[in-house]
């Protein structure tokens, strides 16, 4: 039996290699195991003997990194998740002013992320299909906006952060998330310099260039260090109210921009408020997964778990007492964010984390905190990762992924199920992704954004 | 949700919110009215995946298959009801479904209430009775749930066939009423949002000589281009331009589609080859997409599992519509309520609006019924009747992938044979032997276990004596399995056709909707229905649609496989449903899911229900949408026509409100 | 062997398809599981032990190692156990439909009929016969746009890998 992992597995590896020798470059307080060759780590805890990570690095993972010698789904789904740990830490790493890394520090602290200082899609598909202006030049928030303040004033290090928030809608029109305040999570999806070079060289923001390039739309590209690859990030926030513990979020001050053509009837407004980070979708285009790795993460207060207890004194996306409440059911219609207070979303995670992930959060969690004691990152879990199992099945282009189903209580809050065609799966979705004209464009959605 | 009654109170209450009651509360809502529905059924889902779950898990795979009420497994099963379907009285808002055909003389299964046919009839008599071939769904967004997206307008001569070639009636103001419907129908295609080539289409029309300036301007356009062609439908289109029909040369038209080429705020279509029962991705429209839309609007409430029971008078006006409410669908009424507006409009399709009306004759003066004094309410039923022929392609074309169908015969919609026999649209299908003999699992069986039920099979001939086994080489009800079985499955089921012939039907005042003596678990009676196919002119057409289909299969070297119908049986425990002799051949027909009739519009108060504004004669406050309005079938699919004379109705209302 | 392993072999010699499409390394649906569980209940333990004992004596018996090995110790079990053909045509139907079938033989001029129940959503989405069509479950596609313009990869593909 041969296993399509085993040629990936040679190249991932030294990828690792070049990964930690970047890391070591970081300034990261070396933890002692390591010295320890990544197989050694992998070897004592799998054996239970020691809680060894990869040591917290700002360098993204280029590809999954299989150390298992004949690996089963399991194990690939252990080393998947492993990847999708470490692309958050570095992504969420503290930014530099250029928007870079600062690999003078280690992640922890509440400061303006990696990822953040990316693309927005506001600013990449541009009213008249317009080319949008160079990596690192903010376009000017929306009119209405404008004198409404900074979306960036206490975020002093960068020139860049996702300032304007201007979704409010779940895919498909299957409606907002209210949190327990009342209040209508936002959403922002940002792009990295290696994702925007290929739109912008390939002139894929209009609807002319993508009629010009006339073929489907392909995000493939040579990966190295500094080139990691094509990634786009989904983020949700919600508004950090009065009883909200802010210290237990990842926080920005943004411009909350209510966008009139989202919903009718609903006028363009815009505030400036505080958010915190309740989910993060971390999508890769790597070379063993052309249908991209899909990383899911969540605040760790999110919503309990079918069937699991309920931990929490409170839920960011549940309440507790309130047994009348319908699970994951949208609000009614209409849909207007500008209300003052909507009836809050009672969320329910229908697909509960597996024990192998649930361990995995443990360690990073701790090791986050080892990091840094109040460290922010440490309130975050990832609920699972999906990977194509056949990335060249020539019938089925979305990859047979694994797992079959997956959703992030934030982002896919209505359709958590196990229905093929019906609930979450991001390979399976994103794989009907076209461009304007139709053509495929490579399991995003973005590209249909032009005009 | 509660109903917040607005401060002057509702302007509009509508009974219905599929396709047609929602275009028009969202046009009404837009123009900031305050509207409320009325809506028998449970709400929109918050997603497809519970409607999906029981499609998937579903035996019988049928129209109505995933929605509620459950038709499958809902009772245990016995042998007489196999599939566990439920006692249409134990239920609150039982439907019609394509599953109670063939018990359609068995009142703990079929919704509809038949008489027996008359004793002794012959099988060729036109006075025979027959099961209707065409189901409804009951639930939010309507039976656009389960449609094909066939998006076609119909033609001028459609509306003037009883001027032109003397057969049925003519629409009010015959040709104009297309040339007035025309604007309408663009903004229906928008509604909708229909993926066509207009080039193809004006192609058509040229034919038809349907705009004798020749210029097809703005509202002959389309929001989408065309939905990519199916191999299949290239085969065809390479093919059939050899033949005529009565002198007309046959070719073959990309057909106009509700669902999207390009993505929109619903994805691009995926070729899920399940547009009915559901379209899994939502690439297809359907009237839930209209219905968020309204409810967007702010203007306009719904009341869910509501059911209109009754309506009120006062004097010649519609002074309220009384509803009974519930919980669970066999559970008790768990209430009742009245609404009350300025105006009313009814739009719960073809059954159940003429049913509303029929129960509603406690009103001083009104003892047939709301908007009766004419008789006509509930008569008229009809339908495109179908023709189905299936045959086997000399090569593969690769069935069971695409839409279910993406184009047609068109040619034939009209003509001067229109004065003998009746027009049809012939629809090429892509879903293999899905309709005709279920397959996959027919012939999967065949081959399994050594049947012969698809004639692939065993010593079978077909209608024009060619010998139908499959592979020659084998015995017949041969047992295959592993490479043998693989081969022979593939090598079928990648060349199996099907057309489709919608028939158009005359109205005929006894095919009609009564109310029975039975009632459903609400207390409202159930629908005694009566259908007969009576015209030579529609009769005629079968034996065209046969003669034709001959014709085609060959100019393709395919070999047909159209199965001879099994003798009628008008008495006994399973009497023949929708079968029936003419000229000596015999025929089953199929519903199209086009329910017509049965409230029309005309020209005078004595013969319709509605004025042509779709305005009761008798009450001016009352308006009625949906293809009960159509006074004859016409030869297109109805939806488009649907959504326009529903825009055409908003914009009547509209103008009535001041 | 283990009884998993008998499984496979048995079914890969009933449908004609390989073990990559059937048991695939890694297998994110698991069907093959759903349907062993499903033929023991069907037609008890102690039918579907028998029959995988008899398949692995059949093979052991067969010499050489050809490539449709698994076929011919079908066609030999058939021969030897009679009585074991129509359970196992009902687990190829399985395979084939996701569905347990009910043979009646009324119609006689057809040599009877067959009804059949949907195991689950999987079952109905993993049916070998939409594959044998070089198509996918209706309803269920993971192809794109305008694939239906264009002829599928060839059969084989459909014979060798999971979807």
């Amino acid at each position: 039996m041969t296993h399509r992992y085993r040629r990936s597995l040679m190249l991932s590896a030294s990828i690792a290699l070049i990964a930690l020798g970047g890391c070591a470059d970081s300034g990261v307080k070396p933890e002692p195991h390591d010295k320890l060759t990544r197989a050694d780590i992998r070897a004592q805890a799998a054996d239970g003997k020691l809680a060894a990570l990869p040591p917290l690095s700002w360098q993204i993972p280029l590809d999954v990194d299989v150390t298992q010698g004949n690996p089963n789904l399991q194990d690939l789904q252990d080393d998947f998740d492993l990847l999708s740990w470490q692309t958050f830490v570095a992504v969420n790493w503290p930014a530099a002013a250029d928007g870079n890394p600062n690999t003078g520090t280690t992640i922890g602290a509440d400061l303006p992320t990696v990822w953040e200082n990316w693309k927005e899609s506001r600013e990449v598909f541009l009213p008249g299909g317009a080319a949008p202006p160079a990596w690192g030049t903010d376009p000017p928030p929306p009119e209405v906006c404008k004198g409404v303040g900074d979306g960036t004033l206490n975020l002093t290090q960068v020139g860049k952060t996702p300032n304007v928030l201007d979704e409010s809608a779940e895919p498909f029109e299957t409606g907002p998330l209210i949190d327990q305040n009342g209040q209508y999570v936002r959403f922002a999806i940002m792009m990295n310099q290696d994702m925007f070079n290929r739109i912008v060289s390939d002139r894929l923001y209009s609807k002319a260039g993508q009629a010009a390039f006339n073929k489907p739309a392909d995000f493939t590209q040579k990966q190295t260090p500094s080139n990691v690859g094509a990634i786009m990030i989904k983020s949700s926030w919600k508004v950090m109210g009065a009883n909200d513990d802010r210290s237990r979020f990842h926080t920005i001050k943004a411009l909350v921009y209510t966008n009139p053509g989202e919903h009718e009837g609903v006028s363009a407004s815009c505030k400036l408020q505080t958010m915190g980070l309740v989910g993060l979708h971390i999508v890769h285009k790597t070379k063993s997964a052309p249908q991209w790795v899909w990383s899911t993460f969540e605040h760790v207060d999110n919503a309990p778990s079918l069937g699991e207890p309920q931990s929490k004194t409170s839920y960011n996306f549940f309440n507790k007492r309130c047994t009348a409440c319908l699970a994951n059911e949208p609000p009614p219609r209409p849909w207007n964010p500008n209300a003052s207070y909507t009836q809050p979303t009672q969320v329910v995670r229908e697909i509960p984390l597996t024990d192998r992930t649930k361990n995995l959060n443990t360690q990073y969690q701790a090791s986050l905190r080892s990091a840094n004691a109040n460290s922010v990152w440490a309130n975050y879990e990832l609920i699972s990762t999906q990977w194509p199992t056949q990335a060249h099945n020539p019938i089925d282009p979305s990859g047979t992924p694994a797992p079959t189903f997956l959703a992030n209580a934030t982002l896919e809050t209505y359709i958590q199920g196990k229905t093929p065609q019906g609930s979450s799966s991001c390979m399976g979705c994103h794989n009907n992704a076209t461009m304007t004209n139709g053509m495929t464009s490579d399991f995003t959605y973005l590209l249909q954004r032009a005009q | 949700m509660s109903i917040v009654t607005p401060s002057g109170g509702f302007d509009v209450v509508i009974v219905g919110s599929g396709i047609a009651g929602s275009i028009v509360a969202y046009q009404l809502g837009k123009a900031g009215k305050q509207v409320l529905i009325v809506e028998g059924g449970p709400p929109v889902p918050k997603s497809r995946e519970e409607y999906l779950q029981t499609f998937f898990t579903s035996n019988a795979k049928t129209p109505e298959s995933p929605y509620p009420p459950t038709i499958q497994g809902a009772v245990p099963a016995t042998d007489d009801n196999p599939l566990g379907q439920p006692n249409p009285s134990s239920l609150n808002t039982p439907r019609y479904t394509v599953l109670q055909i063939n018990a359609w003389q068995n009142r703990n299964i079929s919704y509809f209430v038949y008489d027996a046919p008359q004793a002794g009839i012959a099988p060729d008599s036109p006075e025979l009775t027959f099961a209707f071939g065409s189901s409804y769904e009951r639930v939010a967004g309507g039976t656009t749930w389960h449609w094909l997206g066939t998006s076609l307008n119909n033609l001028p001569n459609d509306f003037q066939l009883k001027s032109r070639y003397g057969q049925g009636v003519d629409w009010p103001g015959g040709s104009q009423f297309f040339y007035r419907l025309l604007p309408y129908y663009r903004k229906a295609t928008e509604v909708i949002g229909v993926s066509a080539d207009k080039q193809a289409m004006v192609e058509l029309y040229k034919t038809f000589n349907v705009e004798f300036s020749g210029e097809y301007g703005d509202n002959y356009g389309f929001p989408m281009p065309g939905i990519v062609e199916s191999m299949n439908d290239v085969l065809y289109a390479q093919k059939v331009t050899t033949l005529k029909v009565d002198d007309i040369p046959l070719f073959v038209t990309p057909t106009p589609q509700g669902r999207n080429s390009r993505p929109g705020n619903r994805r691009q279509c995926a070729g899920n080859t399940n547009c009915i029962p559901i379209c899994p991705i939502q690439a297809k429209y359907d009237g839930s997409v209209t219905l968020a839309q309204a409810l967007q609007t702010g203007n306009v409430q719904i009341l869910y599992k509501a059911v209109a029971s009754n309506i009120r008078l006062n004097g010649n006006q519609v002074s309220g519509i009384d509803y009974i409410t519930y919980d669970s669908q066999t559970g008790p009424s768990t209430g009742t309520g009245t609404v009350t507006a300025k105006r009313y409009v009814l739009a719960a399709h073809a059954i159940e609006t003429p049913k509303l009306l029929l129960m509603s004759k406690n009103n001083p003066g009104w003892p047939n019924g709301v908007a009766n004094s004419s008789g006509q309410v509930g008569r008229n039923l009809m339908d495109h009747v179908m023709y189905l022929a299936w045959g086997l392609a000399k090569d593969p074309i690769y069935a069971f992938r695409g839409p279910l169908s993406t184009a047609g015969i068109e040619a034939a919609r009209d003509g001067a044979f229109r004065s003998q026999r009746a027009a049809y649209r012939i629809e090429i299908g892509n879903e293999g032997w899905n309709w005709a003999t279920n397959d996959p699992n027919t012939t999967l069986s065949d081959f399994i276990f050594g049947q012969n039920n698809t004639q692939l099979n065993g010593d079978s001939l077909n209608q024009q004596s060619q010998p139908l086994r499959f592979d020659p080489t084998l015995p017949a009800f041969s047992k295959l399995f592993g490479t043998r079985l693989v081969n022979a499955l593939n090598a079928i089921y990648v060349r199996q056709l099907r057309l489709g012939y919608l028939i158009e039907q005359l109205p005929d005042p006894d095919n009609r909707v009564q109310l029975s003596s039975l009632t459903d678990n609400l207390g409202l009676p159930r629908p005694a229905v009566t259908y007969r196919i009576r015209d030579d002119y529609v009769r005629n057409a079968f034996v065209s649609a046969k003669q034709v289909s001959t014709q085609i299969f060959n100019a393709l070297g395919a070999k047909e496989y159209t199965q001879l119908p099994a003798a009628v049986q008008s008495s006994g425990d399973t009497v023949t449903p929708t079968t029936f002799e003419y000229k000596g051949d015999r025929f089953t027909f199929y519903g199209a899911g086009h329910i017509i009739g049965t409230y029309r519009m005309g020209t005078a108060p004595r013969d319709s229900v509605l004025n042509r504004r779709q305005q009761s004669w008798d009450h001016s406050n009352l308006y009625m949408v949906g293809s009960g309005v159509f006074p004859s079938t016409a030869t297109a699919n109805p939806t488009l026509t649907i959504a326009a004379l529903a825009l055409q109705a908003a914009d009547n209302i509209l103008h009535d409100l001041g | 062997m283990d009884p998993m392993d008998t499984f496979i072999s048995l079914s890969i010699g009933l449908t004609g398809f390989k073990r990559g499409a059937l048991a695939p390394d890694d297998d994110t649906h698991d069907i093959k599981s759903l349907y062993l569980k499903t033929f023991v209940e069907r037609v008890t333990q102690a039918t579907v032990d028998d029959i995988l004992l008899w398949y692995r004596l059949i093979d052991k018996q067969l010499l050489g190692n050809p490539p449709d090995r698994e076929e011919r110790v079908v066609t030999l079990l058939f021969a030897d156990k009679p009585e074991y053909e129509l359970p196992c045509r009902k687990l190829l139907f399985l395979w084939y439909a996701g569905a347990w079938p009910t043979v009646i033989d009324t119609p006689a001029s057809t040599h009877g009929q067959t009804f059949s129940e949907v195991i689950s959503a999987d079952s109905y989405t993993q049916g070998l016969v939409w594959r044998v069509m070089q198509s996918h479950p209706m309803g269920s596609t993971t192809y794109n746009y305008g694939y239906w313009a264009n002829p599928p990869p060839p059969l084989s593909a459909y014979l060798e890998n999971p979807v």
